[in-house]
């Protein structure tokens, strides 16, 4: 049983592991576009 | 649509855990992991499968898109190879009584692994322009696809301790995996959509930040 549960987290643990990567790339990107926004509106 | 697509994924995958466990059981109850290993098993074979696809078709036009597609594939099934080797490591302590033997299925499962992991490391650490590093991953996967065909084909032509198939007794069984298939290939395709996305946002704002 203990393998059973090992083996059904280890499944989620690297499906949530790669979505959060994901999820803070996103972000920084969020957060790098708003800058440029912001950046070309001080300039105008 | 793309958060659509994962939510349907895990509400797929979560069906198909609670069948697999409840109604579909399979005795001995370590052999259950099957529900989870042969799915990402299959997924992994298949995003390297687009892999060699994008590599191709990068090759053959030169078209950014399928270096984006390309990467994102390698890295969603990276992830997915990551899992096949570790519940196929559960799976045989439980089994066999021994984490890993160097049987022809389980080594070239591990190169695979090896392979892909070379293949993500190149594409961040290739000096010399992004065309140039991007023609040269183009090729590593096409090489490193190899090794895909004979994981498929190790334990159906050589002896090995690693079953060539299975068969499912009941209804309930074969619902679990199936479930278990396709919610697998919705979150592979998602995640390599999602990436893709990532990558070609990214490339695009360093493009204009650059003129």
């Amino acid at each position: 049983m203990s393998y059973l549960v090992l083996g059904f987290c280890v499944v989620w643990v690297c499906h949530f592991a790669y979505l959060f990567v994901l999820d803070r790339q996103a972000r920084q990107l969020g957060r790098r576009l708003d800058a440029r926004i912001s950046g070309a509106s001080e300039r105008t | 649509m793309r958060r659509l697509l994962l939510a349907l994924a895990f509400l797929l995958l979560i069906a198909s855990t609670w069948i697999g466990l409840t109604q579909g059981q399979i005795d001995p109850v370590q052999r259950n992991i099957l529900y989870v290993h042969v799915p990402n098993s299959v997924c992994a074979l298949l995003c390297f499968v687009v892999v060699l696809a994008a590599s191709v078709g990068y090759l053959a036009t030169a078209g950014q898109t399928w270096d984006l597609v390309a990467t994102a594939a390698a890295e969603a099934g990276f992830v997915f190879a990551t899992i096949l080797n570790a519940t196929g490591m559960i799976f045989s302590r439980a089994e066999w009584n021994v984490w890993w033997t160097p049987s022809p299925r389980l080594v070239t499962s591990a190169l695979l692994w090896f392979l892909y992991a070379v293949y993500l490391i190149l594409r961040v650490s290739l000096p010399g322009g992004q065309r140039r590093a991007a023609r040269l991953c183009a090729v590593f996967g096409i090489v490193a696809f190899l090794d895909v065909p004979l994981v498929y084909i190790s334990a159906r032509f050589i002896p090995d301790i690693h079953r060539p198939n299975f068969s499912l007794d009941t209804a309930w069984q074969t619902a679990a995996l199936m479930l278990g298939m396709a919610g697998t290939a919705l979150l592979a395709a998602g995640l390599i959509w999602l990436r893709a996305t990532l990558l070609r946002d990214n490339l695009k704002l360093e493009q204009e930040l650059l003129y």
